[in-house]
């Protein structure tokens, strides 16, 4: 017999307890994992619709709600296109549209056609839309491969109907999923004329991004730079807050899981006094005492996180089918959630088995041998 | 007789509890040489299983000192590794771990030491075969009978081979047969080099000590007769 082999002999003998409390870990674990996915994915998402333009960095309205509500004006865009260092800068007003339940979240893009190959726009199919067609439209390739439509097909939004003049491509998935239509004319249509949602700028050859975005800030203090991820939330509260949320629920995951934990442990601690004892008047020391209840508590719940990741991977599955993340949510998996699942088992396991650890380490052996 | 080494020395070791049971030993002395075989007997109550404690670092005594192989029990910071190396205790109701097999109760309490896994395994099987359970190494202890039971804790005192092994009514629940090869165990151990410290009432093994010390009112009687003569 080994420890580790004794450690889960304990663990096997109360199986079902500690299926039990796997199961209060996974539960967490899913918790975490889902979440973390969504946020992620959702923060991936929304930095895509930024990353569309290949620009070194986008400008939008600082504080915003959520960066498609972020307005900046045409003279606005001219101060930053003219700002020192600046190559250029492209205006382009982003909304969304709701076609179908099946396409909720339809990114419309809008923009001057003289800017579509600055903006990293390649159409492969047909051609570009003019600066005043009024019932033009773009689809990037991956909307009009999901619609099943083709250049010269009628493509019909909310109440209106567009033909298709053009498939494009910016080898981006949130950009090719949507349609690009003559900025004026999407402005018009929202009744937003002349205004623009965001700027992607590029600098000029050998100039530093971080001093043009500081000049660009200086000189807008109404506005905001986005070069990252982390930048994102200057300009979408959104995201901030789903981020809280997402903090908020893994610290409410890991306390519940840490609760069943504790649970387990301490009920195996008042069962077991007289074991503990036993153990102590042989010749077992504390810390080993303290190895043996912390360590079937970490086995427990890292059974209970492999648990968790799979059931996380099946309710993330699940919250794709969601109608109202439906075209938002592309579920993103990084090691680093698998990480952070693991290190949420650990965290559970220490939080739960801490005290009756403790309190085993403790005993004195002769009152826990003679313990009733 | 040959001058033998120190084992163990009671000096002046005075135990009281709060409430009731008040004042349990009384400045009780006595000394017990390597290769020994002492029996404490006495009335219930009188203090015996709680000399037995005290010798065995489970519990520490109000007063006085309590040397092993020279060195004072109550003065020692490791007292799990004295507990591990230094003594063995064959308690009265065997505490034996129900859900570990014969040969797992023997070798748990090797697992602190530094024996490998395949070592441990096979001193543990040494042990049980020295009392007569090797056909039962993977039997759990509710399957076993009181003697058998007993033996496994005969055999796990032995498991870190402790040079003094004290021994809480090791023979009060047994039949003749099995008694006398749980005395033989003990006497083995003696004439090993190591000492024997049991407390009893069982007559069988107050017959097989070298000595028999009286414990009365917390205090070793000044008539402390011998035992049989060795075999």
């Amino acid at each position: 017999m080994t420890f580790v082999g004794l450690l889960a002999h304990n663990v096997w003998r109360r199986r079902l307890r500690a299926v039990v409390t796997a199961v209060a870990v996974a539960i967490g674990v899913t918790a975490v994992m889902a979440l973390g996915v969504l946020t992620t994915s959702l923060r991936e998402t929304a930095v895509a619709v930024l990353q569309i333009g290949k620009a070194d960095f986008s400008v939008a309205q600082q504080g915003a709600s959520d960066v498609l509500y972020s307005t900046l004006s045409k003279e606005e865009i001219d101060d930053i296109r003219s700002a020192k260092g600046v190559k250029s800068a492209i205006g382009v007003f982003v909304q969304t549209a709701h076609i179908s339940a099946q396409h909720p979240f339809f990114i419309e893009i809008g923009l001057q056609p003289r800017d579509l190959p600055g903006y990293g726009v390649q159409v492969v199919k047909g051609r570009a839309f003019t600066a005043t067609a009024s019932d033009e439209i773009m689809l990037g390739w991956r909307a009009a491969k999901d619609f099943g439509v083709g250049v010269g097909d009628r493509f019909k939004i909310e109440e209106r109907t567009f033909r298709v003049v053009g498939i494009y491509s910016t080898n981006n998935a949130i950009g090719d999923a949507g349609g690009m239509f003559p900025a004026a004319e999407l402005q018009a249509w929202h009744t937003l004329p002349g205004v623009y949602t965001l700027a992607f700028v590029k600098v000029e050859p050998g100039v530093k991004v971080a001093a043009v975005r500081r000049a660009v800030e200086k000189a807008n203090p109404r506005l905001a730079t986005i070069a990252t991820a982390t930048d994102f939330g200057r300009v979408d509260r959104n995201l901030v807050l789903i981020t809280a949320a997402n903090v908020g629920g893994s610290i409410l995951a890991l306390f519940i899981g840490a609760t069943g934990v504790m649970n387990t442990s301490l009920l195996s601690f008042y069962e077991r006094i007289r074991e503990f004892g036993l153990l102590r008047a042989t010749g077992w020391n504390r810390r080993r005492l303290f190895g043996l209840v912390l360590g079937e508590a970490l086995i427990v719940s890292f059974v209970g996180a492999a648990l968790g990741v799979v059931t996380g991977f099946i309710a993330v599955i699940a919250l794709t089918r969601v109608p109202q993340l439906l075209g938002v949510f592309h579920p993103s998996y990084h090691s680093g959630i698998f990480a952070r699942a693991l290190a949420f088992a650990f965290a559970m396991a220490v939080l739960g088995a801490l005290y009756p650890a403790i309190q085993a380490a403790r005993l004195a052996p002769l009152v826990a041998l003679q313990h009733e | 007789m040959t001058e033998r080494a120190q084992a163990l020395r009671v000096d002046d070791v005075v135990k009281s509890f709060p409430g009731n049971r008040g004042l349990v030993l009384d400045h009780l002395s006595f000394e017990i040489a390597d290769g020994e075989f002492v029996v404490l007997e006495g009335p219930s109550g009188g203090g015996k299983s709680t000399t037995i404690h005290l010798i065995a670092a489970l519990d520490r005594p109000t007063s006085g000192t309590i040397l092993v192989h020279g060195r004072d029990v109550t003065r020692r910071r490791r007292l799990d590794r004295f507990r591990r190396e230094e003594v063995g205790v064959i308690f009265q109701l065997h505490n034996l771990l129900p859900h570990l097999t014969a040969l797992q109760n023997v070798e748990i309490v090797m697992l602190g030491s530094k024996l490998h896994r395949s070592q441990r395994i096979r001193r543990a099987r040494e042990l049980l075969h020295s009392v007569a359970l090797d056909d039962q190494a993977d039997v759990y202890p509710p399957e076993l009978s009181g003697g058998e039971r007993q033996r496994i804790a005969v055999a796990r005192a032995l498991a870190n081979s402790p040079r003094l092994l004290l021994a809480d009514e090791p023979t009060g629940s047994l039949d003749n047969d099995t008694a006398e090869l749980v005395i033989g165990l003990l006497r083995s151990h003696c004439a090993a080099g190591g000492a024997v410290l049991a407390v009893s009432h069982d007559q069988r093994l107050t017959g097989g000590a070298d000595r028999v010390l009286h414990l009365v009112g917390g205090r070793i009687e000044p008539a402390v007769r011998s035992g049989a003569p060795r075999p």
